[in-house]
């Protein structure tokens, strides 16, 4: 079922919506006025997208809490007058239930996005040459077909296992779940980006005690297409802990030289040719003046001269991708893999094309590149499930939002590129995206600010403090659902590490002039003065904090020692020949910086090794 | 040369859109002077007094046929390549609910195949709020991302006649703009309307409920104005536009600014008393109206009974951001004129003694 096709639910969305965006939105602001209707379109929608074990609870739940309204006043919730329905909304999103907060903060959530994100341009769909080349459908792809090598994702890991696979003269398929769109397609960071080429529309959550929400890449390019470009070499002390830990062979900082020396020509990695974005500066003073280790952390863009700092991501459907197609490689997106059978010497693929028939790939070699969650989903859908998806880590982050007497934020801030190590790798602080849409929901928290906020936001800009973390999580497949359960388990040393971490940076941006700091969590409260942030919790309370993530990685670690590696040093599965992982998966632990480096480095390394090449 | 071509011109609306056009409507600067090179065709039915629109210009021409034959539809269009088509013609209170289909779907799929075969440029087609039949909760408003949710059997049948347009406009035939019209007012009013008024002052005007429902009301002046401005907006093709008043009134409002006005304005004489009726009384009113429908009948009182406690509201946005429509004409001002057109005809009637 559609979410739009069922009426009830429709009307409980759009009565929903009305609420919660109503209460937001001051009277004098014809942009963010009613109707809401485009709103209650983007909920439903984005409904229809969530992962599918959460989709049918979801929609219950709605209408559910549609029909506990005629207990307290006599009619369902969609047929009270809007005084009545924000009491019913007040009532749940302060109950003592983690359903019912839950519940009006994931409508609230959606409807404050798309309320805030309204005036943002839409990029118009277009045809597309290269798209079509991309999407090559049935006539060039038969239901049945071979291979030599396949590969399966195209993200930074399949895409440079891809390339060099192809460049090699060997016969390459690679297969993406999503579709394929140019970069260009939409404005980075934006709603249409977000229902474009982000997995589940961007709601993909770990499970636990306190739920973190990620997003990962779904598209041709994968994580490359979505995220900031910036770039770290892996911490060599990481590299250390990985040989020693966990046995892995050929991984000393003088091996990966060279893989990290490629891929920061291939994508140009370079700092900004002009000033950074005045949030990220901000945050760099805050830790100059408290004598902070601060630095600007080099992306992966090309720059035009004269252009200033507006370049061109280096993403894999600008690099590595074309690399492959010119070598020959053959692309087939909108291809999802359910299952990898064994036949004969080689591998049987069975996949499904986006709204079409069954295909069944036969390839003597397969890479899986899927990212941390899918790789392992599928070895585990496959029977392969020693090691694998037990070991997930991610890098858990707390976000503030602060606001400055002056203004630190403009339509066209561009990426914030600052990031402070000083206590490095437990913990890091750094500026986060902070369109005026992500800056609404940084203050879901605080409905005052929230009402304010389409005047204030160009003087309010996200932060975030993010952990190494020593939890863990798994990946598991649940019966008939197609989407991975992925859970996470938070200790409590790493609650304390983000409330520390939150305290710092909240200290830091005081430092820094902010004169509000809004926290990332329920309960804790606004923050008006550097004193005040000394008092912030020694720990977050559990689940109240709204943690969140977008890097995930080691739920297939690589290495020698068999009671906790699922691939060898060079990302052969254990138990499987000719099967291979090379992607996030593979990394050991997390590497407390942003992994793409590593992630690339590492698939270099391992595809080159596979090629006898190093 | 400026054709226009309008059907439905004998009725309410089409008459007072072929003045509109033939004389420019002041109240918008695009709109106050009509081209030199103006003509207007009109069809009527045959039988149809044409005589009024005769009148209105010497630019106007009439062509007498129906358009449920697809004959009169192509003498009607014929040689009007590149003219704008103002398809106004429809029927709301039939005798059987065949004749909404007959009419509002067949004539117009006739009238647009024979539009598309004449090269006509543009055309904008009068629909409804039926197709998306009531709010589903009080403080909703309709608007384009609107789903079809047509109230029985005029709105099915009006839907249908936005899909045909639609589906003549995604094809290339032609360019079409649908019109979104809730309950209008206005002079040369049906008699219907001054029964409402003379229930008004008799006391009698039902209030179902709270009488605070929403209605969006569109005075016809205000609608000549979007539909005059969606034939001339070149972005407005293929799109969908709800035209109406400002901002939508109460029940209440309604019937208390016309007693108002018949006190203040029109000899008084009010009885000062409504009708009041419990909401179920409209519940009740819905499903005889299904019943009798379903049975291929339509009975007129209780089909508007059926929606006298509904909010049926909707927002201009769209239209005021793309069309430029600036509805000039508020509901007193509106009911006001609507009042002395009675007055003039001399359809008043004299104060109960």
């Amino acid at each position: 079922m559609n979410s739009s096709e069922c009426r009830w639910l429709h009307d409980t969305v759009s009565a929903l919506v009305y609420s919660l965006a109503g209460a937001q939105a001051p009277e004098d602001d014809p942009s963010l006025a009613r109707p809401y209707n485009d709103l209650t379109r983007f909920v439903l929608e984005q409904q229809d997208r969530l992962p599918d074990y959460l989709r049918s609870p979801m929609r219950w739940l709605t209408l559910g809490f549609d029909l506990a309204a005629c207990l307290r006043a006599g009619r369902p919730f969609h047929h009270l007058a809007p005084e009545s329905r924000a009491r019913r909304v007040a009532a749940w999103k302060q109950s003592p239930l983690a359903f019912q907060r839950d519940f009006i903060r994931y409508y609230e959530s959606l409807a404050t996005l798309a309320l805030h994100s309204r005036a943002e341009p839409l990029q118009p769909a277009r045809d597309q040459p290269a798209a079509a080349q991309h999407q090559a459908g049935p006539p060039t792809f038969p239901g049945e077909l071979e291979c030599e090598l396949a590969v399966v994702g195209s993200g930074p890991g399949g895409a440079i296992t891809a390339t060099l696979l192809a460049e090699a003269g060997r016969d390459v398929l690679l297969i993406e779940e999503g579709p394929f769109h140019e970069l260009e397609s939409c404005a980075p960071f934006s709603r249409q980006e977000m229902e474009q080429k982000y997995r589940n529309g961007g709601q993909t959550v770990a499970l636990g005690a306190n739920r973190i929400a990620y997003v990962e890449g779904c598209c041709v390019g994968g994580g490359s297409e979505i995220n900031s470009g910036l770039y770290h070499r892996t911490p060599p002390e990481v590299l250390e802990q990985w040989r020693s830990d966990f046995q892995v062979e050929g991984l000393t900082e003088a091996d990966l030289r060279p893989h990290f020396e490629a891929c920061e020509r291939d994508l140009t990695v370079s700092l900004l040719p002009g000033p950074a974005p005045a949030a990220s500066l901000k945050l760099h003073t805050g830790a100059q003046r408290l004598g902070w280790k601060s630095l600007e952390v080099p992306r992966w863009f090309a720059y035009a001269p004269g252009a200033g700092n507006r370049g061109t991501r280096q993403s894999m459907t600008k690099t590595h991708l074309p690399r492959f197609l010119r070598a020959g490689g053959r692309l087939m997106a909108q291809t999802r893999v359910n299952r990898l059978c064994r036949d004969g010497r080689g591998w049987l693929l069975r996949a499904r094309r986006m709204g079409g028939g069954e295909v069944r790939i036969r390839a003597e070699t397969v890479f899986l590149c899927a990212g941390a969650v899918q790789t392992p989903a599928l070895l585990r859908r496959s029977g392969l499930k020693r090691n694998i998806g037990d070991s997930l880590r991610l890098h858990p982050t707390v976000k503030v939002a602060a606001q400055f007497a002056e203004p630190v934020n403009s339509a066209d801030m561009g990426v914030p590129v600052h990031q402070v190590k000083e206590f490095s790798p437990r913990l890091s602080f750094g500026c986060s995206i902070s369109h005026p849409a992500y800056v609404a929901l940084g203050l879901l928290d605080y409905p005052q600010a929230l009402r304010e906020v389409a005047r204030t936001w160009p003087h309010i800009a996200n932060y975030y403090a993010m952990t190494a973390g020593g939890g863990h999580g798994t990946v598991r497949c649940l019966g008939p659902f197609r989407d991975p359960v992925v859970r996470y388990h938070l200790p409590e040393a790493d609650l304390r590490s983000l409330a520390e971490g939150l305290r710092k940076l909240t200290e830091l941006l005081f430092e820094a002039g902010a004169v509000t700091v809004f926290p990332g969590a329920a309960r804790v409260g606004i923050v008006r003065s550097r004193k005040e942030a000394r008092r912030l919790p020694e720990i977050l309370p559990r689940g109240l904090a709204n943690l969140m993530t977008i890097h995930l990685f080691s739920s297939c670690p690589m290495g020698e020692d068999p009671r906790r590696c699922a691939t060898d040093s060079f990302g052969r599965v254990r138990g499987a020949d000719h099967l291979f992982v090379n992607d996030a998966s593979l990394l050991c632990t997390a590497p407390g910086v942003n992994p793409q480096g590593t992630i690339m480095a590492l698939a270099r390394r391992n595809a080159l090794h596979f090629l006898n090449r190093l | 040369m400026s054709l226009y071509l309008v059907t439905g011109a004998a009725g309410w609306l089409g008459s007072r859109l072929v003045e509109c056009l033939a004389r420019g409507l002041p109240d918008h600067p695009a709109l106050s002077s009509p081209p030199h090179d103006l003509r207007i065709r009109c069809l009527v039915l045959p039988g149809q007094d044409a005589a009024p629109l005769r009148a209105v210009s010497g630019r106007v021409e009439v062509v007498a046929g129906d358009l449920q034959n697809p004959a009169d539809c192509a003498r009607f269009c014929e040689g009007a390549r590149g003219a704008v088509l103002f398809h106004t013609a429809g029927i709301i209170h039939p005798r059987r609910v065949a004749e909404f289909y007959r009419v509002n779907v067949d004539g117009a799929v006739n009238l647009l195949q024979a539009a598309a075969a004449a090269r006509v440029r543009r055309t904008v087609v009068m629909s409804s709020n039926s197709p998306c039949g009531c709010n589903p909760h009080p403080d909703h408003l309709f608007d384009e991302f609107s789903p079809y949710r047509p109230y029985l059997n005029y709105g099915r049948s009006k839907m249908k006649m936005e899909l045909a347009a639609r589906e003549f406009h995604q094809r290339g035939a032609l360019e079409a703009v649908i019109i979104r019209a809730p309950w209008f007012y206005g002079p040369n009013q049906p008699p219907r309307q001054t029964l409402f008024f003379q229930m008004i002052r008799e006391g009698k005007a039902p209030i179902v409920g709270s009488g605070q429902n929403r209605r969006s009301m569109s005075y016809l002046d205000n609608l000549c104005q979007g539909l005059m401005l969606a034939a001339e907006v070149e972005r407005a093709a293929g799109r969908i536009y709800w035209i109406a008043d400002r901002r939508p009134y109460t029940m209440n409002e309604i019937v208390d600014t016309v007693e108002r006005l018949l006190d203040r304005e029109f000899g008084g004489g009010c009885a000062h008393r409504r009708l009041r009726l419990p909401g179920l009384a409209s519940e009740i009113a819905l499903v005889v109206d299904r019943l009798i429908q379903a049975l291929g009948f339509y009975h007129q009182k209780i089909h508007v009974l059926s929606e006298m406690n509904k909010n049926i509201a909707c927002s201009i946005a769209r239209a005021q951001r793309e069309l430029g429509y600036d509805p000039k004409v508020e509901l007193e001002e509106g009911m006001r004129r609507s009042l002395a057109w009675c007055v003039a005809q001399g359809l008043w009637f004299p104060p109960p003694s």
